[in-house]
């Protein structure tokens, strides 16, 4: 005779899905925000890396880090803890910050060459911010972090792809010459097909 | 018009016994096999007065039905698909297929890992299903490294640890799973560690402006250690709880440390707020008790230590105010709204909890009124001591030490108390408990005590009448109550 225990098997379901949801729910929104946000390539400083860890860290810190309200416009007054979103224009491939408010405004900008991040704000100084993003802390290739220690002064830029509501994924690593892709989502190729497609055309 | 009532009666006698007070015919064996309780019937006709109790079988719902084993060929299969998950997962890691394959990898072993605890729990494989709930919590760890590492979403440590905790207290409860129950109480007690001595515990502006803003951590940490507390109560693990209660314990007293080591919060608010919290633990523990709830005579220990622990200090201050630990003890501005509000938060809890663990007795509502006086009292006046220093400088007499002194006389008294009550009741952690509430305060207070003996007679008086207010405090027979039922070698329940 077999001692049994009942358990619910729909609970057990339940915990399964949500186990698989989370996962599955991060990859699923940082693939479709690589995919459809909006490019953003900033100049940026690797202030610490981690590469013989169990997951490569690096922190990163872009001229977006500090900000002062009286070169921008927007709202003045600002609290450590608040949400800042900070409008960047994009235009003529200058990157420059014109405006940071305490919301998001009721009409989206009409500028296509303006993108919205969303921060944090970290501390307020004599109306500067200090602020934070969700690329502050990025986990790249270890290809990166070995390129960056072996050419430290070399130009690191990151390109971001920003979402509609604010929030920012690296997709691209730049030191120097060499870039880096973030990792996304891998799409089935047949065997003997390459299906990669070029997002700029090739030089002619 | 007849009104019948059905009424289940544990006490039934038995039908020697019936028939000897005239209750009517024996019940047939057949019947008292098919229920466990026998049931009275009183039927009240138009003559009211006369009631004639029938003895009649009550018909119990048919008890569910034992969980059919899945077959074995069904078992067997489940067992394949779990191994060959497991496999699959540690090729994955030598081999490092592309990132989705991988995914999916783990996302596999997740669910052959639960499928195979249902299964081996059904086939009463428990041990097997405790090495399934394993894998199960460690295929999500690896889905959270998997996604960390393959796909660039930065999962810190503290937030993986955080995760793995919730996953392994939610198998826990369902499963009643010790093994995973203690997984998540261990992983958050990692949490607290990692989330005290990292970064992402951000003091950092905390109090400027207001009242703090709690980040993701701090409101996800009361959720996990309730959800382990209800696993662990409702599975009877003392252990796992044991951690649990630790983990709080050392957050709460690591985010007070830093507050204070930042420069936000005062040292001596910090130790009021010990004490009421200590209190208000300790208040829910004997309420608990009442109830015979699992693991009340825990919480009870850990209230009354972190309680004795926030006397001590304050009584430290009240020793020696010039000591570096004490420097910034004056409470600003910003800080008063936030200790008044919480200060009376935590009364209000505590009176609760009183009036419900003795239905609002008179007595008890003014022993919990002067328990929450004295409590405020003492952290308010410790906060503004010029309340009381000053007067006291005008007839010549020493606040400092005498207070301090009066106060290490009440520790003493409380400290033997709960020794004491740990004998009587043969809890171990409670005699340990007073045991060391006694040690540090005679350590921190010697010298003080030493110095005159107006200071040894106040600590003396001060032992005597508080032994008196907390005797009178004591509702219940001295006669020894039943032994706890503990779980192995710790005090779970009482």
């Amino acid at each position: 005779m077999i001692k049994t225990r009942r358990i619910s098997a729909a609970r057990l379901a339940l915990l399964g899905l949500c186990l698989t949801a989370l996962p599955l729910g991060a990859v699923g929104a940082q693939s479709l925000r690589l995919v459809s946000g909006a490019p953003l390539t900033l100049p940026a400083r690797i202030t610490a890396t981690q590469n013989d860890s169990l997951i490569p860290l690096a922190k990163v810190v872009t001229e977006l880090s500090t900000l002062s309200t009286d070169d921008l416009s927007g709202d003045n007054f600002f609290k450590p803890g608040d949400t800042a979103y900070v409008f960047v224009s994009r235009s003529q491939n200058v990157v420059y910050p014109f405006a940071v408010l305490r919301r998001i405004p009721d009409a989206p900008s009409e500028a296509q060459d303006t993108v919205m991040i969303r921060a944090k704000v970290v501390s307020v100084t004599d109306n500067v911010l200090s602020l934070s993003y969700n690329f502050d802390t990025v986990s790249p290739p270890r290809a990166f972090i070995t390129e960056t220690d072996r050419a430290p002064l070399a130009p690191v830029k990151l390109t971001l792809a920003v979402s509609e509501d604010g929030r920012a994924s690296v997709s691209t690593f730049h030191v120097g010459n060499k870039r880096f892709n973030q990792r996304v989502i891998s799409k089935g190729v047949v065997p003997g097909r390459n299906m990669t497609m070029a997002s700029i055309a090739p030089p002619t | 018009m007849e009104k019948t009532f059905s009424t289940a009666n544990d006490n039934a006698p038995n039908a020697p016994e019936r028939a000897q007070i005239g209750l009517g015919a024996a019940e047939p064996m057949r019947h008292r096999r098919i229920t466990e309780r026998p049931s009275v019937i009183i039927s009240q006709t138009l003559s009211p007065g006369i009631y004639t109790p029938v003895w009649t079988p009550k018909i119990q719902r048919a008890k569910p039905s034992a969980p059919k084993p899945v077959s074995p060929v069904i078992y067997t299969l489940c067992a394949m698909a779990w191994v060959a998950a497991v496999l699959a997962n540690i090729a994955a890691l030598l081999f490092a297929p592309i990132n989705t394959v991988h995914l999916v990898i783990v996302i596999a072993a997740v669910w052959t890992a639960l499928i195979m605890v249902w299964t081996a729990h059904s086939r009463g494989q428990f041990l097997l299903a405790e090495m399934a709930g394993l894998s199960a919590i460690a295929a999500f760890g690896l889905s959270v490294y998997i996604t960390s590492l393959r796909f660039g979403i930065a999962f810190s440590p503290a937030a993986g640890t955080a995760l793995g905790a919730f996953a392994a207290a939610a198998l826990g409860l369902i499963t009643g799973s010790k093994l995973a129950l203690r997984i998540s109480a261990f992983a958050a007690l990692t949490w607290a560690a990692i989330t005290l001595t990292g970064p992402s515990l951000d003091f950092t502006g905390a109090l400027q402006g207001g009242l703090p803003k709690p980040g993701l951590s701090w409101l996800a940490f009361p959720a996990l250690l309730g959800l382990q507390a209800i696993a662990a109560a409702r599975h009877k693990d003392g252990a796992a709880l044991s951690v649990s209660v630790m983990a709080a314990y050392v957050l709460a007293a690591g985010g007070l440390a830093g507050f204070v080591a930042a420069g936000l919060l005062s040292p001596v608010l910090a130790a009021g707020g010990m004490l009421l919290g200590g209190l208000l633990h300790s208040r829910f523990g004997k309420l608990a008790d009442k109830t015979q709830s699992f693991g009340s005579a825990l919480h009870v220990a850990a209230g009354t230590g972190a309680m004795l622990a926030g006397l001590i200090a304050l009584q430290d201050f009240w020793t020696r105010p010039g000591h570096a630990i004490w420097a910034g003890a004056e409470v600003s501005g910003a800080q008063w709204p936030l200790g008044l509000v919480t200060g009376a938060a935590l009364l209000a809890l505590i009176f609760i909890a009183d009036a419900l663990r003795d239905r609002m007795s008179a007595s008890r509502i003014i022993k919990s009124a002067f328990l929450c006086s004295f409590a405020a009292g003492l952290v308010y006046i410790s906060a503004r001591p010029e309340i009381i220093t000053a007067p006291l400088a005008d007839y010549g007499l020493p606040a400092v030490p005498w207070a301090g002194v009066a106060l290490a006389g009440t520790v003493l008294a409380l400290g033997l108390g709960f020794i004491a009550n740990g004998f009587r009741r043969n809890i171990s952690g409670f005699v340990a408990i007073g045991a060391m509430a006694v040690a540090g305060s005679i350590f921190s207070a010697l010298p003080a005590i030493m110095m005159s003996a107006e200071t040894g007679l106040i600590y003396g008086v001060s032992a005597f009448v508080s032994a008196l207010i907390a005797a009178s405090f004591v509702s219940t027979s001295s006669a020894p109550q039943p032994g706890p039922v503990l779980y192995k070698g710790a005090f779970a329940n009482d």
